[in-house]
């Protein structure tokens, strides 16, 4: 490989000329990406994999016209597709390969020398020529053939005869290059099958997914996705919903014939005899010459079954599959036995049951194993399972998984087993069983569980506490209240008690339940306790809950006050809160704020007029609390005596709030008349109101409202507007503005009309109103528009911004347009670097001001842009906007430090001769962005050059030291892309004479080369320079060997880099 | 469908804050007035620890952090990363260096000084610190799902109603306008009567095969698993254990059950089902064949509710749709987080309720919902009792689904009737020394 390269000392070479003794050469070549297979093999693979024999001999000599422009993705594959062809004509005598990258040769005299034309990884073809569409068309219907491979889905987006004639339109590649995939044969038995043999396989490649006009209803598959197999399942990005998935198929067209396969991304694929024989099959058949059924898959009268894959991927026996799992193992076997679990009826379970056991007792499985088998036996498990399972209690690292499966077991033997291994085990396994005990309520277990109490270990008695208070019923609570336990546990057994009364009330047993109540309302226990027997026997007292409410709420204690509020709110009937409501006036202050609260929120509406003598009567929370309740159960009728509250100093606050709440006919009407009674600041709390009313029904008010004479009423109503207004209220609000006279007012609108935006059915209509609007207008209302379309809540306005900043003479518009565009762009990240870059130049182009030109540097600022470099360095000149720029500057050295790998990243480059179209890297500069080029020669960061050299000169700014000059190309031989022949470089100074510094001639190769990143680099000392410059020759011609000999090569160039800041990328 | 019958989510927000109004209830009950058990806080503020401080538990901790009547005064992680962050978040606001750390809840809940803890852990460990902190008298918010099983829920929501403690749930739809409206609309019976309701969740996802790892010094690996069974630490996606344990059985049901405390939340609330439940429940899903994460991908399942009322919940995949939509005899209503539509666009200006119709409680802020209803000990929004039925529902699926049968299920005994093997799902068994 390294003979591909050679590296030619130019002190030596050109000594005479340049002088350039003190140069140290250590130029380098570096290779990114993989090493190249020898393609002398790769040739060899291709030749000795080609089928020796036609499937049928041709009744004529036949001509196919091999045809591999791509306007899109650039197959590596192309190339080596073509050789296969040529080596498959030539062995087989089947047919003539024509290779072909020009559109001319769809001329219909052209095409008529043809037979059969094959679309060899062809992307983003458009048949823009009609003659040369209709002659394709002709040419098939009138009996001659189409053959796709692989990529020839990708064309035809614009123009559905060919993309029905090619039968489907590519939608993505879920399953990747780089893994393996099942492919079944869906016609085992169809002649262009026979290659494989009626053997489903495995093939390393890229699968399609297509779209469009694909259907089994006109197609014949031949070969497809075998989803049956799990591992096709691994992907993201399918989008059909029916599981087919086609890779090969054919199908009549007029009297035609087409032929598609979507193998052969990989060149190994190129090397697979069965692909190439099923190639060679389709194309036969494509000729005319193999005469195969082509009847659409869905109008064969019986199904064929399909050969399907029966790899690790369909797992023959998981529950064998699975004794050897472990963390990190593949959980593919795990998976097919829960599928089975929940496809089989229970009936069934025992012969899965029995696998489960085996597992458990076979002494090469692994802890991981019988885990999963645990939580297996959990589902389908029953009394069979027990005595493994028993034994399994009793091993510390099985114990919980044991329980796992037993816990939820209908099953006495499971109690009985359980009960059993209290006296074996200690320690946390232990407490685990007694965990279980309690879950699985076994009353047989009280006395066991008693006598394992010690009282010196907390952690053990608190287990058996618990479990008996689940356990529940007299034994429990006779053995909870016999325990002799250390005072730490205390609570714990008064919460056990508490939910053995609880469970007591669901069985029935209410006096037991009672009992145990009314026994822990006493003094001595803690207020939480207390408050949740309290609780327990107003559940159970209901309509005779007053006494037991009034109890709570006349308290000093303050949990029991809050207690007697909550348990007012959960009494199933309200009306039997009314005593309470009456004797209110005799609780402490604080619950007396609380029990308003709950006759509230209770809606005891019996109460409304006791809650409205507290409002009229008291003072402090209780009146708060009692202006709070009446909004909860008042009505328009206490409109008048909420607004007063409203309106007035001390109470503003629940009152607005209660105004905000209150429920029924004529409260907003109300509300409406006491905002025209009051003014100023109490109009604006009605306008507040009505607004956190939702009340459309006050819009026309608050029209009107936004021109009081009040600064506060205008600004509430217009608030009001922003939420409450609809899109047909716009005119107004745009005549609102410009009547407006204060700058808050105008502020307020502004936003008030972009909210209204915000939710408009039809914002272009909203938009063009505002155009209309800003075009009719006079400042100061059409920087008021142009600041309304500069938020709008999408980035439509951001061209007419644009126009308009480029068209106005008024300084305040275009100030506003230009900021309005920054902010639109803000909206929306979907724009590419380029794009950006050139709304930038633009703006800063409109930018007139010193203050424009500054609100686009800051909207330059905290990017990593390498382009801003060139847009911030004249500004660094402008004395009102140097420090900012510097700034912006500053920071975007910061950014791209981290990011950027060499001093010319950013630099503006100046090519001799510009690159093709469809080839432009991203731009003037992007040989310098700093965006390296990968092996896929369209990932739009390489320049090409088709016959033409690459000559570029790059502008450093200022003189500079220069250690390192570093250029990379692309090599590609299968896409006609090859290295240069010779690379120079040279720099200068600002006389711009130029030094050679480094020369390379680099060896054309022989045969195809796998597609290769590769670079020629240089370091030179004590060279300082403004200018460098980049010369690389193409080699021209493509040589002989090639598939395209003849045509023109091409050249393509990505970074130049000057000064690497690291060693090697 | 029309843009027309559509408001957006941010148009309500901005009402909202255009309309400019606040709680009224921060103002006129002082937490001293009411009282507490514990001693005062200082400033009358209601003071809160925060227990697992991740993202959905930073999330909340920064929803109190905005209330300046609450007082964050302790936070607790497993992982002291979060830990640390969540510290000096809390310390950042306070401009102080008072807020205390636990890795250990037990620790936390304890304290004297609390009135409320906000809980945010992973579904295995919903239950214990729950049940504790109701225990000690502390009022609680909480995370949707509610629990990992329904037994667990179950004991959940006995201790808080045990101890008159204050629940709110995360499921915060309730508290969005737009949701209210659109129950509201369905339970004032707008589109007719009510015999099918679509209920979309998102689909899941599957993952590769995670290999072991050491445990990652800052976190304590066996008390994060707690109750849940052991295994061998791995990454589960992106951040260690965190996030994405969601997608794994054992401490989770996927998005089914992540997201069951949302649209089926939202469904039952429109037709007043929160404290009941279906009586029959059937339906399939698709499991990942390979790889750490378990949770169903995709998934359908139908709920019989008496009064002929069938909900089918399902992966949008297989719905079609995100959010709940009602269909009535007269018309549907459809909601999700992007917006509200109606077969009739008219329903959906917010005037449409009027004086006649009957009212929903009303929110539009989840988090001072709850400190409001812990001061006036009102209910909340979403009560422990509602978060149980919302959830019970999307573990009745999971029964369903892994069992391949139909369940018949008691919603007044919350049982399985005549279905042993499925009846043994309703709760799990805890690894030790965790007791429920």
């Amino acid at each position: 490989m390294s003979g591909l390269i050679n590296k030619r000392n130019c002190a030596r070479q050109d000594n005479t000329i340049l002088g350039v003794a003190s140069i140290t050469l250590a130029a380098l070549v570096t290779v990114a990406g993989t090493t190249p297979l020898a393609s002398q093999r790769e040739h060899a693979d291709i030749w000795e994999a080609a089928p020796a024999q036609a499937i049928v001999q041709p009744q004529a000599e036949r001509r196919v016209l091999v045809f591999s422009l791509s306007k899109g993705f650039q197959h590596q594959s192309i190339g080596p597709t073509e050789v296969a062809l040529q080596y498959i004509g030539e062995k087989t005598g089947a047919f003539e390969v024509t290779v072909s990258r020009d559109m001319a040769v769809f001329d219909a005299a052209n095409l008529a020398r043809f037979d059969a034309v094959l679309f060899n990884n062809t992307t983003q073809l458009t048949f823009d020529d009609p003659e040369h569409r209709r002659a394709l068309l002709e040419f098939l219907r009138g009996g001659k053939g189409v053959i796709g491979i692989h990529a020839a889905s990708d064309n035809f987006y614009n123009w559905p005869e060919a993309a029905e004639m090619m039968g489907g339109l590519f939608d993505g590649h879920p399953w990747h290059a780089g893994g393996t995939w099942a492919v079944k044969l869906d016609e085992p038995n169809h002649p262009l099958n026979g290659s494989f043999e009626g053997n489903a396989f495995l093939i390393n490649d890229e699968i399609y997914q297509v779209k469009g006009p694909y259907s089994r209803d006109t197609h014949r598959v031949l070969l497809s996705l075998d989803m049956s197999n799990m591992r096709n399942h691994q992907v993201e990005g399918i989008n059909r919903d029916d599981g087919d998935f086609a890779i090969s198929w054919i199908k009549p067209f007029g009297a035609g014939r087409v032929f598609y396969c979507s193998l052969g991304h990989n060149l190994e694929v190129l090397a697979n005899k069965a692909v190439l024989a099923h190639y060679l099959a389709g194309i036969q058949y494509a000729l005319g010459d193999l005469d195969a059924d082509d009847a659409p898959s869905n109008t064969l009268a019986g199904t064929p079954s399909p050969a399907l894959t029966t790899d690790p991927g369909a797992i023959e026996d998981p529950f064998a599959a699975i004794v050897q799992q472990d963390f990190g193992s593949s959980r593919l076997a795990q998976a097919a036995i829960e599928d089975i679990i929940r496809n089989t009826a229970p009936g069934d379970y025992g012969a899965i049951e029995d696998r489960l056991i085996e597992i458990l007792e076979n002494p090469a499985s692994t802890y991981s194993a019988k885990q999963f088998v645990c939580r297996m036996l959990r589902r389908v498990g029953s009394e069979r399972s027990v005595p493994y399972l028993s034994r399994m209690l009793l091993d510390e690292q099985l114990t919980d998984d044991a329980r796992f499966a037993m816990q939820g077991m209908e099953s006495p033997e499971v109690d009985r087993v359980l009960r059993e291994s209290l006296d074996q085990l200690a320690g946390p396994a232990l407490i685990g069983v007694i965990g279980t005990i309690g879950q699985r309520g076994d009353r047989d277990a009280v006395g066991d569980l008693m006598g394992l109490v010690d009282t010196a270990d907390i952690e053990l008695t608190e287990a058996i506490v618990v479990a008996l208070g689940e356990i529940g019923g007299v034994e429990a609570r006779e053995a909870l209240i016999a325990l002799e336990l250390p005072s730490a546990l205390e609570l714990l057994r008064q919460d056990a008690l508490l939910r053995c009364a609880d469970g007591m009330v669901l069985a029935g047993a209410t006096d037991d339940a009672r009992e145990i109540y009314q026994g822990m309302t006493a003094d001595e226990f803690p207020a939480a306790v207390r408050v949740a027997a309290w609780r327990g026997l107003v559940r159970m007292q209901q309509a005779d809950a007053v006494p037991s409410l009034l109890a709570l709420l006349k308290s000093d204690e303050p949990a029991l006050q809050h207690a007697g509020a909550r348990f007012m709110v959960e009494l199933k009937d309200v009306a039997d809160l009314m005593p309470v409501a009456e004797q209110s006036a005799s609780f402490p202050a604080s619950a007396q704020v609380l029990a308003v609260s709950a006759l509230g929120s209770a809606g005891v509406v019996g109460a409304t007029q006791i809650v409205t003598d507290l409002v009229e009567r008291e003072t402090g929370a209780v009146r708060a609390a009692a202006i709070v309740a009446l909004g909860d159960l008042g009505d328009a009728s206490h409109v008048p005596l909420l607004t007063t509250i409203a309106v007035a100093q001390g109470d503003s606050m629940p009152a607005r709030a209660s105004l905000v709440h209150l429920w029924g006919d004529g409260v907003d009407d109300q509300i409406i008349l006491a905002a025209s009674e009051y003014q100023n600041d109490g109009r604006a709390v009605m306008v507040d109101v009505l607004a956190a009313r939702y009340a459309a029904v006050a819009v026309p008010t608050f029209v009107t409202y936004a021109e009081d004479g009040n600064q506060a009423v205008r600004q509430a109503s217009i608030a009001a507007l922003a939420g409450l207004a609809e899109d047909n209220r716009l005119p107004e609000l745009i005549a609102l503005l410009e009547r407006s006279e204060t700058e808050e007012d105008r502020l307020a609108l502004e936003e008030a009309i972009v909210v209204v935006a915000e939710r408009m059915a039809d914002r272009v209509r909203g938009q063009d109103r505002l155009i209309e609007a800003l075009e009719l207008g006079s400042e100061p209302n059409r920087i008021s528009f142009t600041r309304i379309l500069g938020n709008w809540p999408d980035t439509s306005p951001l061209d007419p911004l644009l126009r308009l900043a480029a068209s106005t003479n008024s300084d305040g518009e275009r100030k506003a347009a230009i900021a309005g565009v920054l902010n639109l762009m803000r909206l929306s990240n979907e724009r590419s670097s380029d794009e950006d870059q050139h709304l930038f130049s633009q703006l800063l182009e409109l930018a007139q001001s010193s203050e424009e030109k500054g609100l686009v540097l800051d909207g330059l600022a905290g990017r990593d842009d390498v382009w801003i470099f060139g847009m911030v360095e004249p500004l660094l000149h402008d004395p009102e906007l140097a420090e900012k720029a510097e700034a912006v500057r500053a920071e975007l050295v910061e950014l791209v430090a981290r990011t950027v790998s060499h001093d010319g990243a950013g630099r503006p480059v100046t090519l001799a001769m510009p690159p093709a179209e469809q080839y432009e890297g991203g731009g003037a500069n992007a040989l310098t962005d700093d965006r390296w080029g990968s092996t896929n020669a369209g990932d739009g960061t390489w320049q090409g050059f088709e016959g033409k050299d690459l000559d570029a000169v790059i502008d450093l700014g200022s003189m500079t030291e220069i250690n390192s000059i570093r250029a990379g190309f692309l090599e590609a031989t299968g896409s006609w892309i090859f290295l240069p022949r010779e690379v120079t470089f040279a720099i200068a100074g600002d006389d711009r004479i130029f030094e050679t510094v480094a020369t390379f001639t680099i060896a054309v190769p022989e045969e195809y080369q796998r597609a290769t990143t590769r670079s020629v680099s240089t370091e030179l000392s004590g060279k300082t320079g403004r200018y460098v410059r980049v010369v690389a020759k193409n080699i021209g011609a493509l040589p002989e060997w090639h598939g395209g000999a003849g045509g023109l090569a091409w050249l393509f160039a990505d970074e130049i880099q000057i000064n690497a800041h690291l060693e090697q990328r | 469908m029309a843009d027309r019958s559509r408001i957006s989510r941010r148009t309500f927000v901005r009402q909202a804050s255009a309309a400019g109004m606040v709680s009224a209830f921060p103002s006129i009950i002082p937490a001293s007035a009411l009282g507490h058990a514990r001693r005062p806080a200082a400033g009358n503020r209601i003071v809160i620890g925060c227990i697992g401080v991740g993202s959905q538990g930073s999330g909340n901790m920064h929803g109190f952090l905005d209330k300046d009547e609450a007082q964050i005064v302790a936070v607790c992680d497993v992982d002291r990363d979060h830990l640390e962050r969540a510290k000096q978040a809390v310390d950042t606001v306070y401009g102080n260096s008072d807020c205390r750390t636990y890795t250990d809840f037990r620790e936390l809940i304890i304290r004297e000084d609390l009135d409320a803890v906000s809980l945010a852990l992973p579904d295995q460990w919903h239950a214990i610190p729950a049940i504790m902190a109701a225990r000690a008298g502390l009022d609680i918010f909480g995370e949707k799902p509610l629990a990992r099983s329904i037994r667990e829920s179950r004991a959940i929501c006995d201790a808080v109603h045990r101890y008159g403690r204050i629940w709110q749930t995360g499921s915060w739809q309730r508290s969005v306008r737009h949701f209210h409206h659109a129950c509201e609309l369905v339970r004032n019976g707008r589109i007719g009567k009510v015999r099918f309701v679509e209920v979309g969740l998102p689909s899941g996802n599957s993952t590769g095969v995670k290999q072991p790892l050491p445990v990652p010094e800052a976190l304590d690996w066996d008390f994060w698993l707690g109750p849940a069974p052991w295994r061998e630490y791995c990454e589960f996606g992106g951040n260690r254990c965190h996030w994405d344990w969601r997608w794994i059985m054992d401490y989770s049901g996927g998005q089914l059950t992540d997201w069951a405390g949302h649209h089926i939340d939202i469904a039952h609330w429109g037709l007043d089902f929160d404290r009941t439940g279906p009586y029959e429940v059937s339906g399939k899903g698709t499991y990942p064949p390979e790889g750490l994460w378990d949770a169903p991908t995709d998934y359908r399942f139908s709920c019989k509710y008496e009064g002929d009322v069938t909900i089918e919940v399902g992966s949008t995949s297989e719905i079609g749709f995100m959010g709940a939509k009602w269909h009535g005899d007269d018309g549907w209503i459809h909601v999700n987080r992007g917006g509200l539509w109606a077969s009739n666009p008219a329903w959906l200006r917010y005037e449409e309720i009027g004086p006649g119709d009957k009212r929903l409680y009303r929110s539009s802020d989840h988090f001072q919902n709850f400190l409001d209803c812990v001061r006036s000990r009102r209910e909340t929004i979403t009560p422990v009792e509602t978060a149980c039925r919302s959830v019970s529902v999307g573990h009745l699926g999971e029964i369903a689904m892994l069992t391949g049968r139909t369940i018949r299920w008691d919603p007044t005994t919350e049982t399985i009737l005549d279905d042993p093997g499925a009846a043994a799902l309703l709760g799990r068994s805890y690894r030790k020394p965790w007791v429920l």
